[in-house]
């Protein structure tokens, strides 16, 4: 960060005015923090307890005792009223990795703003917030395979790092969003907070998730859609090209036709919004169109991670 | 099955393969890259598995632009339905209703077997084919609608008779070509035996004589008269013409009666296809209803008979104003059936109701008011209002020219003087006024007719001319009155033929007039207004009509006659025009031809619509 402002001006996609976080909006993102429901397991103790159940001090359930529980954990006031062998289970209070993987592929490029561009702003943001809380912060590209990451970082000063690295970050070729995710899940061995920022128009998602989810990852699925792609201000005898695999689509768009779209696109949404919820992942949409501070302050807050 | 007018015209279709290629080579499609086209594909693949019509429509314009071109080539091809079906097809049946057709065949008539004719057409029309029937005499009559029914057809049939009358098909024929104008097969049915004055060619029309005459023996009377010699009352002439048709000599007795009194008798002798004219004259005063008739063994008993009336006329009433006219009212009185009043001079305000109560109103020499509706003759006399005005008086003129009108028929005005005349004026702009004798300065007689109004107009005084001393006076008299009022004069027209309308004059002070035909039959209407056409007269006989007064009762005549040469020579025979090729009842069913063009381009205006409302439509949900 330079002066009162940081100017982050990736080279391929990202508007004139380049990536622009303001004082007033670092300050805004300095008050936020990063909670997460789920215990992560980490290797220094941070500021957050998480739930998985370890070492603590502080007692969040009680089971009975089984051969090799450690007799110190056993709760002698449950023995002495009850005569049955109960150990107090501790919730571990670990550091937080969180874990913020945006898409690279080239359908990320499409709209105006650039979803991409939108996409690297906001992991920027979080990483600001994260990095702020002492969180530990690692980033990671993916499009058709992980292309690049950053190992977990802990320190206000790696800002610059990371705004380098979403600079260094270009949108281009397919995506195949579950090999991406199951890579990554095979080398985050450190369960955390993943926040997967994308469109999430491809195939796979489910798998990819299922993958993330089954590291014990908590996960945030923020799915970034242009407005053009809400309500496409498509008409007539058109030659549709499909930006990541380069096949034509010959269609003549009509009113119908553009409602059958939008039809598609909602049946589409709803399902993965489903699927979030019933996997226990959070999930959010995020239209371009929206004000990116807005998206932050406003409709991250509402969910569960951030406050 | 269907044939084209302009066959030529589905060359337009060749236009289908061009439309194709320009549908094919439209301008490329835009390319717009997008972050995915999964989603376009299954909306595309979503709509196609909704109904067949969204399908359809992705391609509406390449559709409906050949759908319009083979529907705008069909209709410059002029399609037509074929179709072996009555339907459409309108039939008019005219029946010869004439005098000749009441000749015998055997122990029927033409008529009779025409009608027999008539009920087979009827009988073998097809399913949905109507036909409408007329008659035709002296005049066509319409005795039903386009009927379909026919049962209904058979009732018209059955009340139909022949006539007395002499046939003019012609009027009926093009009355019925025109019924069948702009319907599309229709077909007209002459019955008739041809024996009438008129000489039908309608060229290609759709008209086919059905002939019913076999060779016929007839005698029949051609004239017959009774009228008093001029200038001698008590005396009158008999006139009678007969003829043979046949091709042999015959004696026939001829009989003529009053009021069932025989007048005289005589045997005629008549060469083949000859004539006897025969002038008897009779004395005494006679009057009353007088009849002629032959004892002919012949197949036509129509024209053995005719009848005549003796005076027994409609009374015409005579306003006669004037200071005095010996010769005037001399020679108005003595015109038969003329009723003559006098008076010297006339209350203005009476003039609209005289004028109705009398047939002529006279001003000689008297101060005339504005007319009103009448006939009036006017003697050295010029009311206000009229196209003509007094202009100064001429003397001695001397009569220069004469015209040809009716008014001076047989009237001879040479020598004729006259002492003084009225110089009149006709304004530029006078319509009806015709000129009857004049001098070198002015007319010196005039007739103006203006609607109700009818004048005859004399314009020197009758005292101070030779003209009353003239054996051209009375004839010019008689004449003024036969025109001046020609429904009640009853003067030369009691002799009617029969079809014809008769014109009965209108009294408005009578409270009901009663027609009585010859067969006896009273028939009641009003007799104010205008002159009643009474139009009853195909029978041949004496008719009789009542006007009834709070005073009494007035009677008049007339004689309603056949009495027509070529309808009784009914053996001569008009030669009937070839029919056309096709004859609808006997192949049954026809071909009958629906033009299909109006058809064709209402669904070419309603694909239009459609594409329209199509295009608002995919417009609106943008």
């Amino acid at each position: 960060m330079a002066g009162s402002r940081q100017l982050l001006d990736p080279p391929d996609v990202a508007p004139a005015d380049g990536l622009v976080f303001d004082q007033e909006f670092l300050r805004k993102l300095e008050r936020l923090e990063i909670v997460a429901r789920k215990i992560a397991r980490g290797r220094l103790r941070g500021e957050h307890t998480h739930r998985r159940r370890g070492k603590g001090l502080e007692i969040t359930d009680f089971r009975r005792y089984q051969p090799g529980d450690d007799f110190r954990h056993i709760d002698w006031n449950i023995l002495s009223r009850l005569d049955r062998l109960f150990v107090r289970l501790y919730a571990a209070e670990e550091d937080l990795t969180l874990h913020l993987l945006v898409d690279c592929s080239a359908s990320m490029g499409f709209g105006r703003p650039a979803k991409f561009d939108y996409a690297r702003r906001l992991a920027a943001a979080l990483a600001h917030i994260g990095l702020h809380n002492l969180e530990r912060v690692a980033l990671a590209g993916f499009g058709d395979g992980l292309r690049a990451s950053l190992p977990p970082l802990k320190s206000r000063r790696h800002m610059t790092t990371v705004l380098d690295f979403l600079l260094s970050l270009d949108c281009r070729d397919g995506t195949r969003l579950d090999t991406s995710l199951k890579e990554f899940a095979a080398r985050a061995s450190e369960p955390g907070l993943v926040v997967l920022i994308s469109d999430l128009l491809t195939a796979g998602t489910r798998r990819g998730l299922a993958a993330l989810r089954g590291r014990g990852h908590a996960v945030v699925a923020i799915q970034v859609l242009s407005e053009e792609e809400i309500d496409p201000p498509l008409d007539g005898a058109l030659r549709l090209v499909d930006a990541e695999d380069g096949r034509e689509l010959r269609v003549t768009v009509d009113a119908p036709l553009r409602a059958a779209y939008r039809a598609a696109l909602g049946a589409r949404l709803e399902a993965l919004e489903t699927h979030c919820r019933q996997s226990g992942i959070e999930y959010l949409r995020a239209s371009t169109a929206v004000p990116f501070e807005d998206l932050v302050l406003k409709y991250l807050r509402r969910g569960t991670y951030l406050r | 099955m269907i044939q084209f007018g302009q066959p030529w015209a589905l060359l337009a279709l060749v236009s289908i393969p061009a439309i194709v290629l320009l549908y094919v080579l439209r301008p490329a499609r835009r390319r717009v890259v997008l972050s995915s086209v999964s989603l376009w594909r299954e909306a595309l693949n979503a709509r196609q598995r909704g109904f067949g019509l969204q399908r359809l429509l992705r391609d509406l314009s390449l559709l409906l632009l050949l759908v319009l071109a083979v529907l705008l080539s069909l209709t410059l091809a002029d399609p037509r339905w074929v179709t072996q079906a009555g339907h459409g097809e309108d039939l008019v049946l005219v029946l010869d209703v004439s005098a000749s057709m009441r000749t015998r065949i055997g122990a029927a008539t033409r008529f009779e077997a025409a009608r027999r004719e008539a009920r087979t057409l009827i009988n073998g029309m097809a399913e949905g084919r109507r036909m409408l029937i007329l008659t035709s005499g002296r005049s066509a009559v319409l005795r039903s609608t386009f009927e379909s029914d026919k049962q209904r057809l058979h009732d018209v049939l059955a009340a139909i008779e022949p006539g007395d009358e002499a046939g003019r098909p012609r009027e009926a024929l093009e009355l019925a070509l025109s019924l069948l104008r702009n319907r599309d097969g229709g077909r007209v049915y002459f019955l008739s035996d041809g024996a009438y004055d008129a000489s039908l060619d309608f060229g290609p029309a759709p008209l086919e004589h059905l002939r019913f005459a076999t060779p016929a023996r007839n005698v029949a009377i051609t004239r017959f008269d009774l009228r008093p010699e001029p200038g001698a009352p008590e005396r009158f002439q008999a006139l009678l013409t007969v003829r043979n048709y046949t091709a042999e000599s015959l004696s026939v007795p001829a009989r003529v009666s009053l009021e069932g009194q025989v007048l005289f008798e005589r045997e005629l002798e008549l060469a083949p296809r000859g004539r006897e004219t025969v002038v008897v004259s009779l004395s005494g005063r006679l009057q009353g209803r007088a009849r002629a008739r032959i004892e002919a063994a012949d197949d036509l008993a129509a024209d053995d008979e005719a009848f005549a009336v003796l005076g027994a006329r409609a009374t015409v009433r005579v306003l006669l104003l004037t200071p005095g006219n010996f010769y005037l009212e001399s020679v108005l009185r003595a015109l038969p059936g003329v009723v003559v009043e006098t008076a010297e001079a006339l209350d203005p305000e009476r003039l609209p109701a005289l004028a109705r109560a009398h047939d002529l109103v006279v001003f000689d020499r008297v101060q005339a008011p504005r007319l009103t509706r009448g006939n009036y003759l006017l003697v050295d006399a010029l009311p206000p209002g009229l196209p003509f005005t007094n202009a100064g008086v001429l003397v001695r003129p001397q009569i220069a020219g004469r015209s040809d009108s009716a008014l001076l028929r047989h009237v001879d005005l040479t020598g004729v003087s006259i002492d003084a005349a009225r110089q009149v004026a006709i304004a530029a702009e006078a319509r009806g006024v015709h000129r009857l004798f004049w001098s070198h300065e002015s007319d010196l007689a005039l007739v103006y007719l203006d609607g109700d109004v009818r004048v005859v107009y004399l314009g020197f005084d009758l005292l101070r001319s030779s003209f009353p001393l003239q054996a051209a006076f009375p004839l010019f008299l008689h004449e003024a009155l036969a025109w001046l009022s020609p429904h009640a004069t009853g003067i030369a027209r009691t002799q009617w033929p029969a079809g014809e309308p008769y014109p009965v004059p209108a009294r408005e002070e009578a409270a009901r007039l009663i027609v009585r035909t010859p067969d006896g039959e009273g028939l009641i209407f009003d007799p104010s207004g205008q002159p009643l056409w009474f139009d009853q007269t195909s029978r041949a006989g004496i008719y009789g009509y009542t006007f009834e007064y709070p005073f009494g009762n007035v009677d008049a005549y007339f004689a309603v006659n056949l009495t027509d040469e070529r309808e009784s020579d009914v053996n001569a025979l008009r030669a009937a025009p070839a029919p056309p090729a096709e004859r609808a009842l006997g192949a049954e069913l026809r071909d009958a031809r629906i033009a299909l063009w109006p058809l064709a381009t209402w669904v070419a205006l309603g694909l239009l619509l459609l594409e329209w409302a199509v295009w608002l439509g995919r417009r609106g949900h943008g």
